[in-house]
């Protein structure tokens, strides 16, 4: 038995999908796509019910990945039944899609969620005059609040049904579907996808446009608009005979000062900040317990058990991948993302795009981009996954760009750990307004130079709501999950190649070759061409081992300020780390990658090169 | 050396008094829009400073229209459009109109392109041409506002355009970009919209009580009637 929960965005969807499934849920990426599908079981009268929580869409004829994504999984009758969860409060809106999926003709229950925030609002719903009209059965919930959430299952297996409610469409759009239904043989839904190009059968689809073609010269509109009109038509028509208002104060709540220019724009750069302070707070408290733990139980064992040197390299690098990987993933990554998922479920983030839009649309992108880029703050890898969602082709080559140079967390461990504590605070701080200036720069740039279209944004923004903390732990590992199953494995691997290259002494080599510019030119040290080499590999590598190579932890006794400086600023802005670059390839295209990287290492050796000469003749 | 040098001041008479279709209807336009604001005849240097160009040049070409009879002079020296040449001026009026709803309207250039365009191209379009595209025009929709030339006004009023707290009604909505999105959250003709913020020119719209965030470029191409 298999169940499917469909639905807008923001509808509660997906908590009342963690209260059906419990603990155990499996997150699989669809193949071809990035789009996050969560299943999970739960067991209803010793019946094993496979549950899936499908991602939020606002149509079912869509071209976005999400859309098409399930319209596949709705036409291929994927779902023995099909649970469409509506939020009551918006119910008008949300009836748009639901009409859509009644005409797929699959067994549905309709479950209208937020009963409380409807309630608050002086809306009521007559949930029966509801279920006559459309033929399903109809559940009120309130998932925030656990109430009515346990029959939804049982309901939805012994009562599902296909609904009988149909949208009377303009006469020439069901003029056609009785035409090429008669023609083809086919049913009422696929002649309206086929009427917008979507199908398989390519005799259907030929007629289909055929007609389609006459009825936009007839109506001087494309078909899917017209199909939209005469849904949102029904939609209210269905939604003033089961909806009655009581009148009720209408207020804007905190909205009112977050969505403004001012204050709105200050209290962001405020919840921003504090975001990234307590994720260093936080973090570097629990790395130094991860890294001294590993170092205490398998290094120090390790270094003791006198292995054969070449062996001991191997275990030695490979070991060392994943304690860096842990120290960095655990503390900083997962304490951002879970911060950041407690931001998206408010709904903050959509505000915070809102506020970006005008800031970004300098840079040739949209609002929505500020996403990724805030995202970055706390590892690129993620952060280059979720430039998918954003716009055209463009776009996304800008977003590539400007986010691979967004200080992830491992960046700020750099700046932090040389700079802050070596230099001075300020000091740390202007090698983030150097940054920021030449994210800026950069942006501008690009988008004076890229070629291509330009969509501006359509977001929804959902009211502000409390977060669940499941929803947010899962969320929180969602995103890690991406940064374990793609950067760690790069890691264990360039760890030991770089490991063998020391070994057999290809490292000094590059030291000697690399000795002119990082002498001559950045006025560093030798080693640091091989702790910059290594910081390739993982940002906050680059840290470590200048300090293993200058044999002391405090690093000024080796290094003057102003080269811990420069050091700092190169090993920042220089090339995204392997795992960056490896996403990169897979999302943007091997040009990219490969351009991003070349421009980063540039970008980071002039910025060096200039503060060099600059201090040095000041 | 006589004949040589009358040649060449032949030469230089017609190279300076030559005067393109550009320049003349641009002259006559120069001389309609500045009687509509003074309501009186005007002087040839104010008519310089209107068209932009030397107050030298704009003598010539005023003299080579009181040839052609499209202008007159009156006994202080000012100037005046005859019929003949209020009628030529009123075509190419009625030219940059249609182009610029064209450009505007149809493949959705921003106001200030789609007018600087319509100012080049008006002047080397047939007649036949502009009649064709208003009845094209005139197919597609039928547009509430109408275009004054050279002033500031928008065709339509768009979305863009209105403010803060305004409850509007959407007529029309352009291109095909994202528009199905926007069909997708409500925003079809006939809609209620209210605006609920602007910041900068990116706004903030009330649609079937969700709250939706729109970029400029978007709201520029959602027609809208203001309701009464």
């Amino acid at each position: 038995m298999k169940i499917g929960l469909i639905g807008n965005p923001n509808v509660g969807k997906s908590l009342i999908f963690s209260h059906l499934t419990g603990i155990g849920v499996e997150v699989s990426n669809y193949p071809g796509t990035t789009v996050d599908i969560l299943s999970g079981v739960s067991c209803i009268n010793r019946l094993p019910v496979e549950i899936t929580d499908l991602p939020g869409i606002y149509s079912l004829d869509g071209e976005s990945d999400e859309e098409r994504l399930v319209r596949d999984l709705v036409t291929s009758r994927s779902f023995d039944v099909l649970v469409m969860v509506l939020d009551a409060a918006h119910l008008e809106r949300n009836l748009y899609l639901f009409l859509q999926v009644l005409e797929h003709q699959v067994p549905m229950i309709a479950v209208l969620n937020m009963a409380d925030e409807a309630e608050e609002q002086g809306i009521s719903i007559n949930t029966q005059a509801f279920s006559d009209i459309c033929g399903v059965p109809v559940l009120l919930t309130a998932a925030t609040i656990g109430k009515n959430l346990p029959e939804i299952i049982p309901l939805a297996l012994e009562k599902a049904a296909i609904g009988h409610f149909q949208v009377s469409y303009d006469r020439h759009i069901e003029a056609a579907i009785r035409t090429l239904g008669r023609l083809s043989g086919a049913d009422r839904i696929s002649v309206l996808l086929a009427l917008q190009g979507i199908g398989t059968d390519v005799l259907l689809l030929e007629g289909a446009a055929t007609i389609a073609k006459e009825i936009e010269e007839e109506h001087q509109m494309p078909v899917s608009r017209i199909l939209a009109g005469n849904r949102h038509h029904a939609a209210t028509e269905l939604s003033k005979q089961v909806i009655t208002r009581a009148p009720v104060k209408e207020s804007r709540g905190p909205d009112r000062w977050l969505l403004r220019p001012f204050p709105g724009v200050l209290i962001m750069a405020g919840v921003l900040i504090s975001l990234l302070l307590c994720v260093f707070m936080v973090g570097s408290f629990f790395e130094e317990l991860i890294v001294e733990g590993f170092d205490l139980f398998i290094i120090e064992p390790l270094k003791a058990a006198g292995f054969d040197p070449l062996v001991y390299e191997l275990l030695f690098s490979f070991f060392i991948a994943i304690q860096a990987g842990l120290g960095i993933a655990f503390p900083f990554v997962f304490t951002f993302y879970l911060l950041m998922s407690v931001v998206e479920d408010t709904g903050y983030m959509s505000r915070i795009a809102f506020l970006a839009d005008r800031i970004m649309h300098r840079f040739g992108l949209h609002g929505q981009a500020i996403i990724p880029m805030v995202l970055g703050l706390g590892c690129n890898v993620p952060a280059v996954m979720a430039i998918r969602q954003i716009g055209t082709k463009r776009e996304r080559y800008i977003a590539a760009f400007l986010i691979t140079m967004v200080p992830c967390s491992a960046r700020t461990v750099i700046i932090a750990g040389i700079v802050a504590v070596f230099v001075g605070i300020y000091a740390a701080l202007s090698i983030y307004l150097i940054i920021f200036v030449l994210i800026l720069l950069t942006g501008i740039f690009l988008s004076r130079v890229t070629t291509g279209s330009q969509l501006g944004m359509v977001l929804e923004v959902p009211p502000l709501r409390i977060p669940s903390p499941g929803m947010v732990l899962t969320r929180a590992w969602i995103h890690i999950r991406e940064f374990l199953v793609i950067a760690m494995p790069l890691l264990i691997v360039s760890s030991v190649i770089l490991g063998l290259l020391g070994f057999y002494g290809i490292l000094d080599v590059i030291e000697l070759y690399t000795a002119p510019v990082m002498e001559g030119l950045l006025g560093l040290p030798t080693f640091a061409s091989t702790s910059l080499l290594f910081g390739i590999l993982r940002k906050e590598m680059a840290f470590e081992t200048l300090v293993v190579l200058a044999g002391t932890a405090n690093l000024t006794e080796v290094m003057t300020t102003l080269q811990l400086y420069i050091f700092a600023l190169v090993s920042t802005l220089f090339v995204p780390c392997i795992s960056t670059i490896a996403v990169l390839y897979r999302e943007q295209g091997l040009k990219t990658a490969v351009l991003i990287s070349i421009y980063t290492v540039l970008l980071g050796l002039v910025a060096g090169i200039l503060i060099n000469y600059v201090f040095r003749v000041m | 050396m006589s004949t040589v040098s009358s040649t060449i001041n032949r030469f230089i008479n017609n190279y300076l008094t030559r005067m393109d279709t550009a320049e003349r209807e641009d002259t006559l336009l120069s001389l309609m829009r500045l009687f509509e604001r003074t309501k009186e005849s005007s002087c040839s240097s104010d008519l310089a400073n209107q068209a932009g160009i030397p107050v030298q040049n704009m003598e010539q070409f005023l003299y080579l229209l009181i040839e052609s009879g499209d202008v007159e002079k009156d006994e202080n020296g000012r100037y005046f459009l005859t019929n003949k040449g209020l009628h030529a001026a009123k075509t190419v009026m009625r030219r940059h109109h249609v182009l610029e709803t064209f450009l505007q309207e149809m493949l959705g250039m921003d106001h200030e392109k789609a007018h600087e365009q319509a100012c080049t191209m008006e002047h080397h379009t047939s007649d036949d041409t502009i009649n064709r595209l208003r009845q094209f025009l005139r197919k597609g929709r039928d547009c509430p506002g109408s275009c004054q030339v050279h002033h500031r006004h928008h065709t339509c009023t768009t979305l863009a355009d209105c403010r803060q707290g305004e409850h509007v009604t959407i007529t029309a909505i352009k291109g095909c970009g994202r528009a199905l999105r926007l069909a997708d959250l409500g925003l079809i003709p006939g809609q209620e919209v209210q605006v609920l913020e602007r910041m900068a020119d990116t706004m903030l719209i009330r649609v079937k009580d969700c709250d939706i965030a729109i970029s400029p470029e978007i709201a520029r191409t959602v027609l809208v009637g203001v309701d009464q």
